[in-house]
């Protein structure tokens, strides 16, 4: 508080930020707050709006579409973690060495799935997953690997794994930028001195430059986590939440709940549900990343 | 000078929100705009303009569409098409929001929900004073539409749900000169396809209504009979999870099990099914018979003049008459509640009126499309010659409800999805059933 007399009174700052304050609220915290109200009525979207209580609630609980549509979201969070956060990594240490040419072309090829649109990725996609006129299946038949065929997107029992390829593929880029600007701000005279002790790329890479990272690593994580939770347009496109609800997802499923069963009530009890369920993940990321770092200092 | 910066400050503030409010007002404004005497009919439908020419329906729609605006300069019908998918998203947002177009598709499924939410206007007091008009349907065409003494909506065109298109050349490689009359005939079929390769029925299964809608309305008739359908839809006692339905599903899955249907069932789309067929690769396909003119446009013609159309084989121990195929309208026009003002309402119902009657279908019908409005003459002689034997075939063929035409969204919705579980084996029948009577007895406590 050494420049108090520099600094605005409070109702300045609220003034300031009210513009922001009033779009914001505008168009996320009263949506949230009408979900939040929605999500304790049985309401088809008619004149008829009955108060339930938790009634919404108790049902969630035992709603076995929504569960599997949250491991679902949990397991795409999972494979984006090690796919988008790990790729990007290693890309962007390797952008980072002194061996890698070309670096520009490299970093915007890497980025441009990051700026297609998810439904276009989606589509791109599917035609590679056909089952007849795939690329996927196309390059195993030329290399005689007709056994390996197969419809990669009617398999209930890995078609998560397969609508998460699309996801992963589309971010490696975004994070790698991410990456990459906490890389190269690493002060090169760390990297010099360890040069100097004697460490080899891999030691450096685990030992320097990976540690000196680990608060940009943990927005990522957060970022990564917040973005899978939303998760919706690829899959609607690839799978539209099938083979039956194998692929579903939680956005999905509230979407289907509101507008497809027009039960605007429980879409609503849904999506408090998972905003309720993100969180508690981004805080579970938070304490995990930010707790080690904490300990190594 | 803080008055300045506050002055400042709350002019943005009011800045911002004119800019947020001003999109909306636009919108809403833009509506009901009358300039210079015209009147703008907003119409939103599942049938694209592009479609004139290959498909009966479309080249009749808008046949229709622009003899009544250049009869009528004074009325503007703006179209806009969007596939049956995306058209279901959209329509049910716009009806929550309460901006429905003035005349909507509305399927059959939906009446429940716009009719409770009051989100279409009653139709009757219009679709009753013109008794030549009401009574040119089919009979039976409007009841999905019928709620007490309101009609919500007036038939687009009539459907049969469930024809099997097959391709004889292939038929008689396996020794089959005609469709399997009973279900053991069709599985033994199946296994002999299967032996050389080919892919007995294909299906795109991806958008989940095909399997219910073209395959299982006419199956689950053949196993429960129509007056199980009826009971349900009346919901006067019948259960989804009575053994006759489940033995349906059973019989479903079964057909799927003995590799009836290509593999990649759940991620094709409809079109691209047809394709399959078209190519030779698969041996017949159950389709609406909205393919019939797809066929006539689209198809090689040593698979054209191969194609014939039968109806789904009898099954044994069944209930239901073996002669039916699920059929009737499924898609309805209806008027958006935001139309009010009872001038525009009238203008809005002479739209209705040349969109569905005689003018329209006899286009349709002479194109081989399959009607609702039966009140017509017209040219038979350009008729395709899978049409002339889809009338032949029909003479003696009974239809039946189609399940999503009468059956409420959310039970539609849990079965549509439940069916590509079943087809692959990743749900039994009897858990299936369990599901939709539970979203069943969820609609019916609303």
């Amino acid at each position: 508080m050494k420049n108090r007399a520099l600094r605005p009174n409070a109702t300045t700052i609220l003034l300031y930020l009210l513009p922001a304050l009033l779009l914001y609220s505008y168009i996320v915290t009263f949506p949230i707050l009408g979900a939040l109200r929605l999500s304790f009525f049985r309401w088809m979207g008619g004149a008829r709006m009955e108060f339930d209580g938790l009634g919404n609630y108790a049902t969630l609980l035992k709603d076995g579409i929504f569960w599997q549509s949250f491991l679902n979201n949990v397991t795409i969070t999972l494979v984006c973690l090690v796919g988008q956060i790990g790729i990007a990594v290693v890309f962007a240490l390797m952008l980072g060495s002194r061996l890698i040419r070309s670096k520009g072309f490299f970093r915007t090829t890497a980025f441009f799935p990051a700026t297609l649109s998810a439904v276009v990725v989606g589509f791109v996609w599917t035609f590679i997953f056909d089952y007849r006129f795939g690329m996927m299946n196309t390059v195993l038949r030329l290399f005689g690997l007709d056994w390996l065929t197969k419809a990669w997107l009617d398999d209930p029992s890995t078609i998560v794994l397969f609508v998460s390829v699309p996801i992963v593929w589309q971010y490696i880029g975004f994070y790698m930028v991410i990456i990459l600007s906490a890389v190269s701000s690493i002060d090169p005279g760390v990297l010099e001195s360890a040069e100097i002790d004697g460490a080899t790329s891999v030691q450096k890479a685990f030992r320097v430059t990976l540690p000196m990272i680990m608060d940009t690593l943990a927005v990522a994580v957060m970022l990564c986590i917040s973005g899978n939770m939303k998760i919706f347009d690829s899959i609607y496109v690839m799978t539209n939440g099938g083979p039956g609800n194998s692929s579903m997802v939680v956005a999905m499923y509230v979407y289907k709940t509101s507008f497809i069963d027009s039960d605007y009530g429980y879409g609503g009890t849904v999506s408090i549900g998972i905003l309720l369920l993100s969180l508690a993940l981004i805080l579970l990321s938070r304490r995990l990343i930010g707790g080690r770092r904490e300990r190594g200092r | 000078m803080k008055a300045v910066k506050c002055s400042l400050i709350s002019a943005g503030a009011a800045l911002l929100l004119l800019g947020l409010s001003a999109p909306l007002s636009f919108a809403g404004g833009a509506k009901e705009s009358s300039s210079s005497g015209t009147t703008t009919i907003t119409y939103m439908n599942i049938t694209a303009r592009s479609n004139v020419g290959s498909s009966a329906y479309a080249t009749g729609l808008y046949g229709a569409i622009d003899d009544y605006m250049a009869k009528h300069p004074n009325i503007k019908i703006v179209s806009e098409s969007l596939d049956q998918t995306s058209y279901q998203t959209k329509i049910q947002a716009l009806a929550a929001a309460n901006d429905l177009p003035d005349i909507f598709d509305l399927k059959g499924s939906w009446v429940s929900i716009f009719a409770n939410n009051g989100w279409a206007v009653d139709l009757a007091p219009w679709v009753n004073a013109d008794a030549k008009w009401k009574n040119g349907f089919t009979p039976g065409s409007f009841a999905p539409v019928i709620r007490g003494d309101k009609i919500y909506g007036v038939p687009s065109q009539g459907f049969i749900t469930s024809i099997v298109f097959w391709n004889s050349a292939l038929w008689q490689s396996i020794g089959y000169s005609d469709f399997p009359k009973t279900w053991p005939e069709l599985l033994d079929a199946v296994q002999k396809f299967r032996a050389n390769n080919v892919v007995p029925f294909v299906m795109g299964n991806l958008p989940n209504w095909p399997a219910e809608s073209c395959w299982l309305s006419t199956l689950g008739d053949r196993l429960t009979g129509t007056a199980w359908t009826q009971s349900i839809i009346a919901k006067s006692g019948a259960k989804f999870t009575d053994p006759d339905f489940v033995a349906a599903l059973k019989t479903f899955q079964d057909l799927a099990t003995a590799g009836a249907f290509n593999k990649d069932i759940n991620s094709l789309d409809v079109d691209p099914a047809r394709q399959v067929y078209y190519d030779g690769k698969a041996a017949a396909f159950v389709d609406g018979s909205w393919s019939i003119s797809a066929i006539a446009s689209q198809a090689p013609a040593d698979v054209k003049n191969a194609t014939r159309v039968a109806i789904l084989p009898s099954v044994p121990g069944g209930k239901g008459d073996p002669n039916t195929a699920s059929g009737g309208p499924a898609w309805f026009n209806a008027m958006g509640a935001s139309v009010k003002d009872p001038a525009r309402q009238n203008a809005v119902v002479d739209v209705i009126r040349a969109i569905t009657d005689g003018r329209q279908t006899a286009i349709t019908a002479s194109l081989g499309g399959v009607v609702a409005y039966t009140d017509i003459t017209f040219d038979s002689s350009k008729l395709p010659p899978l049409m002339v034997a889809f009338n032949g075939l029909m003479k003696n063929v009974k239809p039946v409800p189609i399940y999503d035409a009468y059956m409420d969204a959310a039970v539609i919705q849990t079965m549509n999805v439940g069916l590509q579980s079943l087809l692959i084996g990743a749900v039994t029948p009897e858990a299936l059933a369990e599901q939709i009577q539970a979203a069943e007895d969820k609609v019916s406590a609303n």
